[in-house]
């Protein structure tokens, strides 16, 4: 049997290496999601809305003149408007509108420029739509390498192990590809000079039909709750062979199954915590970007008419923005005061000599008007109550943060097959998915203000980083140590000698006390925020530079993101958090551990880099084999499991050094994002003029007008 | 002889069905000769007005015995007609619904945009709906109020579709600004006031 497994691990070499390679994987069937509309608010200008007809009898007919009914489908409600509103002069949606005072309360006689405005706002659910599905892709195209290579790897080691294995899906990047060909083509329609109804019409209903297609595919990729092995089913791993061998306290065991676990499967976990993410937040920024796309058409004059979350250009130059004051989350004086405050010099002395430009924080940017889509984007990135995994505390007001953190649950639920977690992982979890979504929350009001054109610098990031999350997650950090380190105490650690070794120790440890914890964690959380922002402005700028140079940046693309960005720091803080954990409380404690330490950062290195190590992979899987089951493999921190015969520590160095860099000057290339987006809105251009709509072309819309009678 | 004050919606169709005659009785009895005057038309009276009611005369019929005698009542029924136009275009072949009462009225515009059924002549309310129901519009019969008057304007205005809002009778900003676009509409002199020349031509495009 185990041969059998070993034999394929070592097929797929192949197959991995063409995934790699470039091979397509499978496509999904291409067929349309049934196509339903919801009707939406009546935006006829309330001085065209007809009223009653006060008509006579008698002899004489009585005329009844209206004007043609035309729709604006926007992500798929259908808004009701009349042919007039449409037609307008040459205007352009990115600069104010000349004699109107841009967020005044719309009025009978101040009707926008809607034909403009309708493009406007399809262009902006292009852009959404784009993101989401863009991101999707993305992920599915790094499970499609991590299947070819580390996946394939990974289920071997998890069935040599007992795991469940890889909770991978026959789904394919590929199968993306027709809907975001949708959008574009969509977007693409509407390019253009003339803003034609019909085409507006036909654009909004084609998004529309995208949408549904890509909600559709996301809720079969998604599936139910229902984790992927119960819990305690099979298997168990070297961890449940242990079990075997001697009582052991249910909590600990529970907490060392949960450490192979996440091990084996951190691909796992981030993907399913993505999907979960992406289903959750779509249709509430769905919402809250159609939400407020209403607003500026309807109800307030809000020009420019592209860029409607951010204040209008400033009429006046920028003031110096008044400098933030300083976190007081952390007490003066303490360490982990000062272990920031290094991290701070560091920060400002790698800028000195490369830019004249001084360093600032990037919060400490202040918009010179209110941002009228500030409340929106509060509403569009926080999801609804959720009902709790775990019990609030008493008394504990729901917080946003908390139905994130219940998501990262489910997804570790359904990726590990189990049911429950131990409390200090879910503690963490919940702990890093406050600190993650506030900071991403505080970077993406930063966004609604800042200038298009201007490029985020990564050192502004990493100083916000540095005065916002720097001490919370050391401080968590050296808090989860300490929790796991209590949940060891309850192995029954006689009964655990396995092989004349010492398995749990974890007394050096806490003798070490906290202090001494401190220092030794605090250079690798410097790293660890160091590497999350490079990633993230990463992310960030790529989408700003091609949305900038069609004159499209507004919150949608970024908005498309947040889910994909909330699971990308996810993985970049909680992997290397959950690797010094291991290492710091389990890893010291066990040797049989070893191959597990540094496992889950690693695996996110370069997959091409993996595949040249497979074979090793292999062997290093028989040796842990053998390991387990009392042969003479030589087991300690060199031979691993999960690096094929790699030096952990080398793989675990080099990820580390991987994050050191913190950039803070200009000029210097961008990290690549790791995202593959098709940016819908090429050849963009801010001009349009509202076509008169002729009645015979208007018969021809009016066949597939989707306003449902009731 | 009895007079009936009429009321908001009133016409003298609805009048005299009330009272059981025709309409044409009572509006050619010589005690309306006054309103006649003030009112050329019996279909479009004012909230106010009175109607003279004539006296029920009775009239008798001589009857053969072990005979079966016919009598007819005549209609009670009235045409009601309507010209539905859009951007100045007429609708023609457009399928439509109205609905009046309990009487439902199915067909297609003819070639003019024109509706043209008999109804019953004390309806009041109706519901014309067309494209499939996606447009629908409230019909009050028998509210048109002569172009004298402020309300008659207003409401001639909102039908070629210059709305003025509530009908109200009040020279509102929105009246205003309706009078505005209708007179710029038709080259007349923008004043924004109900003046004789707009009310002219109001009344020669919807009588």
């Amino acid at each position: 049997m185990l041969d059998t497994i070993l034999e394929k691990g070592t097929s797929t070499l192949d197959q991995a290496s063409e995934v790699l390679g470039g091979g397509a994987g499978p496509r999904a069937a291409g067929s349309d999601a049934p196509l339903v509309f919801e009707n939406g608010r009546d935006i006829r200008p309330p001085n065209v809305k007809p009223e009653p007809l006060d008509v006579a009898v008698g002899g004489t007919a009585n005329p009844v003149n209206v004007d043609p009914i035309i729709e604006f489908i926007h992500f798929g409600r259908v808004h009701r408007d009349v042919a007039p509103s449409f037609v307008h002069e040459q205007q352009s949606d990115i600069v104010r509108i000349e004699g109107v005072e841009p967020n005044r309360p719309s009025n009978d006689d101040a009707i926008l420029p809607r034909a403009l405005a309708f493009r406007a706002a399809l262009e902006r659910e292009a852009l959404l739509l784009a993101a989401f599905m863009g991101a999707t892709q993305t992920v599915l195209g790094q499970q499609a390498k991590g299947q070819g290579t580390v996946g394939q790897l990974l289920e071997v080691g998890a069935n040599l192990l007992g795991g469940s294995g890889s909770t991978a899906t026959k789904h394919s990047p590929a199968d993306l590809d027709p809907m975001i060909a949708k959008v574009k083509a969509a977007a693409t329609a509407i390019i253009g000079p003339e803003i034609q109804y019909a085409v507006i019409h036909k654009a909004g209903m084609d998004l529309h039909q995208a949408r549904l297609n890509y909600q559709a595919y996301l809720t079969g990729l998604v599936g139910d709750d229902a984790p992927a092995k119960t819990e305690g089913g099979g298997g168990g791993g070297v961890l449940g062979s242990i079990q075997k061998l001697g009582s052991v306290a249910a909590g600990g065991a529970k907490v060392l199954d949960i450490v192979q676990g996440i091990a084996f499967k951190p691909f796992d976990v981030f993907m399913t915590f993505f999907l979960k993410l992406e289903a959750a937040f779509e249709p509430v920024i769905e919402r809250a970007c159609h939400d407020i796309s209403l607003e500026a058409i309807v109800d307030k004059s809000r020009s420019p008419i592209f860029p409607i979350w951010s204040p209008p250009p400033p009429s006046e130059p920028s003031a110096e923005p008044e400098p933030t004051p300083a976190s007081t989350s952390s007490g003066p004086g303490g360490l982990i005061d000062r272990q920031k405050q290094d991290l701070q010099k560091r920060v400002k002395d790698s800028s000195v000599g490369r830019t004249s430009q001084k360093l600032q924080d990037f919060m400490a940017r202040k918009p010179e008007q209110p941002v009228p889509g500030k409340p929106w984007l509060h509403r569009a990135i926080t999801l609804p109550k959720p009902a709790p995994v775990a019990a609030p505390a008493p008394g504990a007001e729901p917080v946003p943060e908390q139905a994130v953190a219940d998501l990262a649950v489910k997804a570790f639920f359904k990726a590990l097959g189990v049911s429950s977690l131990p409390g200090f992982l879910q503690t963490l979890l919940v702990e890093l998915m406050a600190i993650n979504v506030e900071f991403l929350t505080l970077v993406y009001v930063q966004l609604t203000f800042i200038d298009p054109s201007e490029t985020i610098r990564e050192g502004e990031l990493a100083e916000a980083a540095t005065r916002l999350i720097y001490d919370k997650l050391l401080r968590m950090l050296c808090d989860r140590c300490a929790a796991a380190q209590k949940v060891l105490d309850t192995v029954d650690k006689a009964n655990l000698a396995f092989n004349e070794k010492s398995f749990v120790d974890g007394k050096a440890l806490r003798e070490k006390g906290q202090d001494k914890l401190i220092e030794e964690l605090a250079p690798h959380v410097q790293k660890l925020v160091a590497f999350a922002m490079k990633s993230l402005v990463a992310e960030l700028n790529a989408a700003r530079a091609e949305a900038a140079a069609a004159h499209a940046v507004t919150m949608e693309v970024f908005l498309g993101r947040y889910p994909w960005l909330v699971a990308l720091l996810f993985r970049n803080t909680f992997f290397p958090i959950w690797d010094l954990i291991i290492e710091k409380v389990f890893g010291s404690a066990t040797k049989a551990l070893g191959p597990l330490i540094g496992k889950t950062s690693s695996f996110f290195q370069s997959t091409q880099d993996k595949v040249n190590d497979l074979h090793g992979k292999i062997a290093g899987a028989k040796k842990a084999r053998d390991y387990v089951m009392g042969g003479d493999g030589e087991q300690g921190e060199g031979a691993q499991v999960g690096t094929g015969g790699q030096n952990i520590s080398d793989i675990r160095d080099k990820y580390r050094e991987g994050r050191d860099g913190i950039d803070t000057h200009e000029g210097q290339a961008l990290a690549p994002s790791e995202g593959t987006f098709v940016f819908p809105l090429t050849g963009r251009k801010p001009d349009g003029r509202g076509v008169a709509i002729a009645l015979a072309d208007h018969r021809e819309v009016r066949k597939t007008h989707q306003w449902k009678t009731t | 002889m009895p007079s009936h004050q009429v009321g908001r919606g009133e016409s003298v169709p609805s009048i005299a069905k009330q009272y059981g005659f025709l309409w044409e009785v009572i509006w050619d009895d010589p005690g309306n000769a006054a309103l006649r005057q003030k009112r050329p038309s019996p279909f479009q009276l004012v909230a106010g007005d009175t109607l003279v009611i004539p006296n029920k005369t009775l009239r008798e019929e001589e009857l053969a015995p072990n005979k079966t005698h016919r009598f007819v009542k005549k209609s009670q029924k009235i045409a009601f007609k309507l010209k539905l136009m859009q951007m100045g275009e007429a609708r023609a072949d457009e399928p439509y619904v109205l609905e009046i009462d309990d009487d439902i009225f199915e067909g297609k515009t003819d070639g003019e945009g024109q509706i043209d059924v008999l109804i019953p002549c004390d309806a009041r309310r109706g519901k014309l709906k067309l494209d499939e129901g996606r447009e629908e519009y409230p019909v009050r019969i028998g509210r048109l109020d002569p172009i004298s008057e402020l309300t008659g304007v207003q409401q001639r205005l909102s039908n070629l579709n210059f709305p003025c809002g509530t009908s109200d009778g009040k020279l509102s900003p929105r009246t205003q600004a309706a009078l505005r676009r209708f007179q710029q509409a038709h080259r007349l002199a923008v004043t924004g006031e109900a003046d004789d020349a707009t009310r002219a031509l109001l009344q020669s495009l919807h009588p």
